[in-house]
C-alpha cells in the first residue's frame, strides 16, 4: 500500500475481504486436488 | 525518616534497567498466558513497523510508524502508536502523531477500541471482526479539546494481508462525510 497514496477504510474493507476470499479459494483448490486421486480410482 | 516502599518497587536508587513486577508481552511464547478472550484479536499481537500516508492541510504526506499491541495476561490488548513525518527526500522530518489505548474484545466478534492522543482527541470505537484477520470499528463516543480540529465521527479498519498489518482511519468534521485521514502498511518486527 505504501506508495499508493492515502487509502480509505472502505477500500481496505474490500481488500481484506478479497484477501479472505483468496485464502478461501486457495483452501478450496487444495481440497479439490486432495480429492481428485480418489475420484480417478 | 523515609516513606515505606510499596511492594514491587526498588528500595534504593535504580542501578540498571527498570523492570516492573508485572509485564506486558507481544510474544505468545513468553510472559503471561494469553487470555482466551483475546483469541479474536490475537493476530494483532506484536510490534509493527512501516510507512503510510496522512491527509493534512497542505496535502498528503508520508509518515513512518511503529505500533505495538501487547497483553499482560488479561482480556485486553494495550495499544501504542508513534509516527514520524517523512519528507519528500525520504528523510525523517520529526515526530508526528502518537496515540495510546486499549483494544477490548467483547462477546462473540465484538470489539471495542479506546484511544487518546496528545493532539486533544479521545475516541471510543465499537466494531466487529469482519473476518479472522480484519476488524471494522466506528466511533461510539468522541471528545476533543477546544484546540483540536472539528471531528464528529471516525471509522477504522485493521486487516492482516499477506502477513502485513494494513489499516485505514477515516474521519468526518461536523455533518461532512467521512474522509480518508491516515493509512499505512506495517510489517511485523516482533
Amino acid at each position: 500500500m505504501t506508495g499508493m497514496g492515502l487509502v480509505s477504510a472502505w477500500v481496505l474493507i474490500t481488500l481484506t475481504g478479497l484477501a479472505a476470499l483468496g485464502f478461501a479459494a486457495s483452501a478450496w483448490r487444495a481440497t479439490r486436488s486432495d480429492r481428485r486421486p480418489e475420484r480417478t480410482r | 525518616m523515609s516513606a515505606p516502599v510499596p511492594p514491587g518497587l526498588p528500595t534504593g536508587p535504580v542501578q540498571g534497567p527498570t523492570e516492573l513486577p508485572v509485564v506486558d508481552t507481544v510474544d505468545v511464547r513468553e510472559g503471561p498466558e494469553v487470555a482466551h478472550e483475546l483469541l479474536s484479536v490475537l493476530p494483532l499481537l506484536g510490534e509493527w513497523h512501516g510507512e503510510g500516508q496522512a491527509a493534512g492541510a497542505e496535502g498528503d504526506h508520508r509518515f513512518g510508524q511503529w505500533v505495538r499491541f501487547a497483553h499482560d495476561g488479561r482480556d485486553f490488548l494495550t495499544y501504542e502508536s508513534r509516527t514520524w513525518r517523512i519528507g519528500e527526500d525520504g528523510r525523517v522530518v520529526g515526530p508526528d502523531q502518537r496515540e495510546s489505548g486499549f483494544l477490548r474484545p467483547r462477546d462473540g466478534d465484538e470489539v471495542e477500541l479506546l484511544v487518546s492522543s496528545p493532539a486533544g482527541l479521545v475516541e471510543i470505537y465499537v466494531g466487529t471482526a469482519r473476518t479472522t484477520t480484519s476488524w471494522e470499528l466506528d466511533t461510539d463516543v468522541l471528545a476533543r479539546t477546544p484546540d483540536h480540529p472539528d471531528t464528529s465521527r471516525a471509522k477504522r479498519l485493521y486487516g492482516i494481508v499477506d502477513g502485513a498489518l494494513l489499516y485505514a482511519v477515516d474521519r468526518a468534521a461536523g455533518d461532512q462525510p467521512l474522509r480518508p485521514t491516515m493509512s499505512a502498511r506495517l510489517e511485523r518486527i516482533r
